[in-house]
């Protein structure tokens, strides 16, 4: 599938020459208009001989599109709330579980790359001392971060709130809030979106990307920071421990660390 | 240093592939010395000749954007230090240590309360918007030696900003179109390129590349 049989060559000294250039590259002679007319592949519809198995562009954009409804979602959750002045745990859990069907469907062309992902990986006290290493990274960095912002005098939001009102139990709220997000946002992230600007990039550029997209999503200017860095440590993690698991460990550890603070917050007041 | 590496035609700015001795668009010899100067430029130069305009109109916009980023801050942010000394100054006759009789977001808040976040919405307004300037104008240096990532990092990032308006103030959905449009167009066309450019690097077989 590699050759074209139909790739033209110079007339005038029979060195095969890309159509829609004007003059041969080996011996410096016109072409014929059939050569020089021919547009060829534009540069979005590049042959596959070329740039490997898949069209770059045609890679990433199911990445893009379950960026964006996930960012819908969040906006149409975001302006309800905003216009209504009623939030409920209900919602919440609602708009996180239209992620999973979001996520599958814009994945699943995808799935061979980012589905061995979920297997445990090399395991080892290697990986265990580097998922503990990102964890305790992502700890301080958090940790620290929220504490200079609050000295700024920005009001953290208590997400346990709603729930601990409407009466959930405490496991509820951490399968809820700790599990399922650290699951669907590292499939998400780490998973469909690292695996497909890896192929079409390289990995350090990877984990920029799916850093700034999972910051972007969270819907605040303050957290756009603080999650750009906590994506970035997991995207780092996942390309290390070759895994997705670890990544899911440390963040449900960290969700439920919030969780379990919000709680406590709202117990002390 | 990649010696054979693609370069950029001196006469015409096209691409010329590795190998070739005529450039395909212009038909110039390139010489031991155009080799050398290209070799010399990097494959920087000659891969943003894939479809540099594309390229350069991304980054233009995402300086734009910055700059729009400023402008609207600081307008805003006047319009917000003005609305506040007006609330302010009704809330002047009352005591720091009384309860405000409206609740505010849900939440019933003493008139001190009230006054620090007054002045914090105010600062806010300024601070956020300057630092979306400048992560944008960041993006655009990055985006001149690494268009790709650098663009899709702006688009996502507007696309947000864009959403967390419409969440603090629903009929922003509605306005500035063409600014949006304009921008998710740049960005589009400039990621297309941006990776139509890497093919090209990509190409080390000359005969089979395709034109930009």
């Amino acid at each position: 599938m590699d050759s074209d049989p139909r790739s033209p060559v110079c007339p005038a000294c029979s060195r095969p020459v890309r159509p829609g250039t004007s003059f041969c590259g080996g011996c410096g002679a016109p072409l014929p208009p059939s050569i020089a007319d021919d547009a060829g592949p534009s540069g979005a519809e590049l042959p596959a001989s070329v740039v490997g198995p898949v069209n770059p562009w045609r890679r990433i954009l199911p990445s893009i599109w379950m960026w964006i409804l996930l960012l819908a979602v969040n906006g149409v959750v975001g302006i309800y709330v905003r216009i209504t002045e009623t939030s409920s745990p209900s919602l919440l859990v609602a708009a996180e579980l239209l992620g999973i069907p979001i996520v599958l469907l814009c994945g699943f062309r995808s799935r061979t790359s980012w589905a061995k992902l979920l297997r445990s990986g090399p395991f080892g006290a290697r990986s265990l001392l580097f998922a503990a290493a990102a964890l305790g990274v992502i700890f301080v960095w958090m940790n620290g971060y929220f504490f200079l912002v609050s000295l700024l005098g920005v009001e953290t939001l208590n997400e346990a709130e709603d729930f601990v009102r409407a009466g959930w139990p405490v496991f509820a709220m951490l399968v809820v809030g700790s599990l399922l997000p650290a699951a669907i946002e590292e499939v998400a992230f780490r998973g469909v979106v690292q695996a497909a600007f890896e192929e079409v990039g390289n990995a350090r550029e990877a984990i920029l990307i799916q850093a700034g997209m999972f910051a972007f999503l969270h819907l605040s200017p303050v957290v756009f920071v603080s999650h750009f860095g906590f994506g970035w440590v997991l995207g780092y993690l996942r390309l290390r421990s070759r895994s997705l698991l670890p990544g899911m460990l440390v963040h449900a550890l960290w969700n439920a660390w919030v969780i379990l603070g919000d709680i406590g917050e709202m117990g002390a007041a | 240093m990649r010696q054979s590496g693609p370069i950029t035609c001196r006469k015409c700015n096209s691409l010329v592939p590795a190998g070739d001795q005529f450039c395909p668009t212009c038909g110039k010899q390139i010489t031991a010395l155009d080799r050398s100067i290209g070799a010399a430029l990097g494959p920087e130069a000659a891969l943003s000749a894939g479809r540099p305009e594309a390229i350069r109109k991304a980054v233009r916009w995402m300086i734009i954007l910055g700059v729009l980023f400023i402008v609207f801050g600081t307008f805003f942010g006047m319009k917000n230090v003005s609305d506040a000394r007006v609330a302010k100054s009704a809330l002047a006759l009352y005591e720091d240590d009384m309860v405000f009789p409206v609740e505010v977001n849900g939440k019933s808040m003493t008139v001190g309360e009230l006054r620090r976040r007054i002045d914090f919405e105010l600062y806010s307004m300024f601070v956020v918007n300057y630092l979306l300037a400048i992560a944008m104008f960041g993006l655009s240096f990055w985006a001149r030696r690494s268009p790709f990532p650098a663009m899709i990092t702006a688009l996502c990032l507007y696309l947000a900003v864009n959403v967390l308006n419409a969440i603090a103030e629903p009929a922003s959905l509605a306005q500035g179109w063409l600014i949006k449009i304009l921008f998710v167009a740049a960005m589009i066309g400039g990621l297309k390129a941006a990776l139509a450019a890497r093919a090209q690097e990509r190409l080390d077989a000359p005969p089979a590349s395709p034109a930009a």
